[in-house]
């Protein structure tokens, strides 16, 4: 066999490499030092040194190594709210760490492993690049879930995590498999990338062949039951209540996000790139399952009286409404996929950092009831969490409400009208078991004079992080259409 | 269709049928006369301590499991075995990047004390 | 020798054994048990790549890159499993997945 060496093009690989290397060099700092607060700040400057990266490569748009990586502004977007959803987390692990007595270095090195996977998520345009994000990023967390690990449930969960995630493992790589197999039969194409998928399937329809073969749906569909099983798409969700209550705050606050960002987009990019040929047989399926993911993450959310489990259910039912963008499979479903990503990762991580500022160690778990009387304990922490839910639920001059008009718009205009009616039901659902807890915080009295008396921990990387949540929920929800108006540009010319 | 294969098929069949007939004729035809010593689980070995259902200490299973990685990895280097007269020094750089993060991460379970065995 | 066994046979002896993996997987009681049948799945997916390659693109690299990907992460997995197993084996003695029910659901 000839060799010919792969278009070495580290501009495009730039952000994900960059970030890989830098966790290495976290990894080797924490040999030397037992200093939270460097690592933390040596993670920080890395993500952003990394978004620089982005903004040097603003506006190429180019693929490398045999058509496996694609550098485009869509994706840098995508990567900058995942650097930016980090950046918080980590504001929000700063202080929860030493008061939970889980300081270990390799904490942060994880943090970043399991980014720079996500990155490359978004950047792959190839199965075996999607396989290894979602692998990278999967294996990262599967830790990171258990870094509480004398605590029982973390454990528990972490390991409950590993096992189904290396179950949906299983199926992603053989769907690949036999997604290769159907590909591989014809002689132009020689790669597993999305664009050679997409031009077999054109191949085999000009050649009259039909497209909906058997192989070729059950490798698609065995693909996206992995990719939807870290969205947490019902019927795939069983285990995000269990993993989300178990791992530690500022992990869960991270990878409700996160994963859901990452592995949505390259969802979209396996359906609008590869699949676009097959879309009749996708699209309903889709907007079915976004459908039940809605309405089942709010109407369990309501009947949980913990609050992780709360935000874990509410977590399920906000991937239902970024699915209807990306299950439009259009630029402005992708753009109302972004915005809302934004909205999400705002408002989440920081409902995620009230939380953090109210668990103290040896805590069983935070109920609903622990929040009552908070706004005489904690008047600003109070207010921050009413933005928060308020958000969350949709309501207008917030982020989220933009967010959900922007999705509702896109599934309006790709034809789904009943899917959008399903969309503005639940969210009114929703709103009930979130302004339950603002009712708790104002109305109620404390349960007793001990939870009265109860300490909050909003150190200062927290009221940072709590701020640049509100505002820029205050910003998107009140003069969205800069932030509008960008989104829709870069992501229509990636189209393009 | 299949021919080229039928010897295989013969090989498993006389691979079944020696062991079987071995035991089967020992245990139709040999003497049995069990003692004491006969039992024990090494005759004429030493004698046995303790149960056999033994737990076995939490050390060996990390160095059973710092093993597989370390030697799962070495798999990437085996394209690499096959092709490195072609790729040249390009292949040379590759390998080094790849066994220097190899390397990075023996160093981190060394200074971390995961290699210590008390 | 290729062409006397047809691909149909290697890729019916892959499911068969990505079900045997799955039923493994799903049946077991035992962490380690479970983490043997998401094993047996994974290999079974190489033995269909491997197939596919040698069949279909003899020429091509991509089938056999990924198999290569595949172990590796594999064996990824399961260290990390391992561990995992170690750490909660250290904190209440029982590595059966239904005993760890302490979270509901």
């Amino acid at each position: 066999m000839p060799f010919n060496p792969p278009s070495i093009d580290l501009t495009v690989l730039g952000m994900p490499a960059l970030l890989m290397a830098w966790g290495m060099l976290v990894l080797l700092i924490d040999l030397f030092t037992s200093n939270q607060r460097v690592l933390a700040t040596v993670s920080l400057i890395g993500l952003i040194a990394t978004a620089g990266v982005g903004l040097l490569t603003w506006g190429t748009q180019r693929t490398a190594f045999f058509d496996m990586v694609v550098l485009d502004n869509f994706g840098t977007v995508v990567n900058w709210i995942l650097l930016g959803a980090t950046a918080l987390s980590i504001l929000l692990a700063l202080d929860y760490l030493p008061r939970q007595n889980l300081m270990r270095g390799e904490f942060y090195a994880l943090l970043l492993f399991a980014t720079s996977g996500m990155l490359l998520l978004v950047q792959a345009n190839d199965l075996v690049m999607i396989f290894i994000g979602v692998e990278l990023l999967s294996i990262s967390l599967y830790v990171l879930t258990g870094f509480a690990v004398p605590r029982i449930s973390s454990g528990e969960a972490a390991m409950k995590y590993l096992l189904l995630g290396a179950f949906a493992a299983g199926f992603l790589v053989y769907g690949i498999a036999l997604i290769y197999g159907f590909v591989a039969a014809n002689d132009a194409i020689s790669s597993t990338s999305l664009t050679a998928i997409s031009q077999d399937l054109a191949a085999k329809q000009a050649a009259g062949i039909a497209i909906n073969d058997p192989i070729i749906l059950t490798g698609l569909g065995f693909v996206l039951i992995a990719l939807g099983f870290k969205v947490s798409m019902v019927p795939f969700h069983a285990w995000t209540p269990d993993v989300y209550e178990g791992a530690p705050t500022p992990i869960t606050a991270y990878m409700s996000v996160t994963t859901k960002g990452a592995a949505l987009v390259a969802i979209i990019r396996l359906l609008t790139v590869a699949f676009a040929a097959l879309r009749p047989e996708w699209q309903f399926i889709f907007a079915i399952l976004a459908a039940l993911t809605m309405t089942y993450g709010n109407i369990v959310a309501i009947a949980q009286k913990n609050l992780k489990r709360m935000l874990a259910y509410s977590s399920i039912a906000h991937a239902g409404y970024m699915l209807m963008g990306v299950l439009s499979a259009s630029p402005l479903g992708a753009s109302a996929f972004v915005i809302y990503l934004v909205a999400y990762a705002l408002t989440n991580i920081g409902a995620f950092a009230v939380l953090t500022t109210l668990e103290n160690r040896g805590m069983a778990a935070l109920e609903l009831q622990d929040l009552r009387g908070l706004y005489r304990r904690h008047p600003w922490l109070s207010v921050a969490m009413v933005i928060f839910m308020f958000s969350l639920a949709g309501v207008p001059l917030t982020a989220g409400f933009m967010g959900k008009f922007a999705v509702f718009q896109a599934a309006w205009d790709a034809d789904l009208k009943w899917l959008v009616l399903v969309g503005v039901l639940t969210s009114v659902i929703s709103a009930f078991f979130y302004l339950r807890v603002t009712v708790q915080m104002f109305m109620e009295e404390p349960v007793s004079a001990e939870a009265a008396e109860r300490p909050v921990f909003a150190t200062a990387p927290l009221v940072v992080g709590l701020t640049i949540a509100v505002v820029g929920i205050i910003i998107l929800g009140v003069v969205p259409s800069q932030v509008l108006n960008f989104v829709n540009n870069t992501v229509v010319a990636a189209a393009r | 269709m299949l021919r080229p294969y039928l010897p295989i098929l013969i090989i498993f069949i006389v691979g079944v049928i020696i062991p079987l007939a071995a035991l089967g004729l020992s245990a139709l035809l040999g003497p049995r006369k069990a003692t004491k010593r006969k039992l024990v689980p090494y005759e004429s070995g030493m004698n046995p301590i303790g149960p056999a259902m033994q737990r076995t200490p939490v050390r060996f299973y990390v160095v059973a499991m710092l093993f597989i990685l370390f030697d799962i990895e070495i798999i990437f280097l085996t394209p690499y075995a096959l092709y490195f007269r072609q790729m040249g020094l390009f292949g040379l750089g590759e390998m080094g990047v790849f066994l220097a993060i190899l390397l990075l991460g023996f160093v981190y379970i060394w200074r971390k004390g995961a290699l210590r065995w008390d | 020798m290729v062409g006397t066994i047809p691909i149909a046979w290697v890729l019916t002896l892959a499911a068969g054994l990505f079900c045997i993996g799955l039923f493994g997987a799903l049946s077991r009681r035992n962490t380690v048990g479970i983490l043997m049948g998401i094993e047996l799945m994974l290999n079974s997916v190489n033995i269909n790549l491997v197939a596919f390659w040698r069949y279909l693109r003899p020429m091509g690299t991509a089938g056999l890159t990924f198999t290569v990907f595949t172990i590796a992460v594999a064996a990824a997995e399961v260290a990390v499993g391992l561990a995992m197993v170690i750490a909660i084996y250290r904190a209440r003695q029982t590595i059966n997945a239904d005993e760890a029910d302490t979270l509901k659901g």
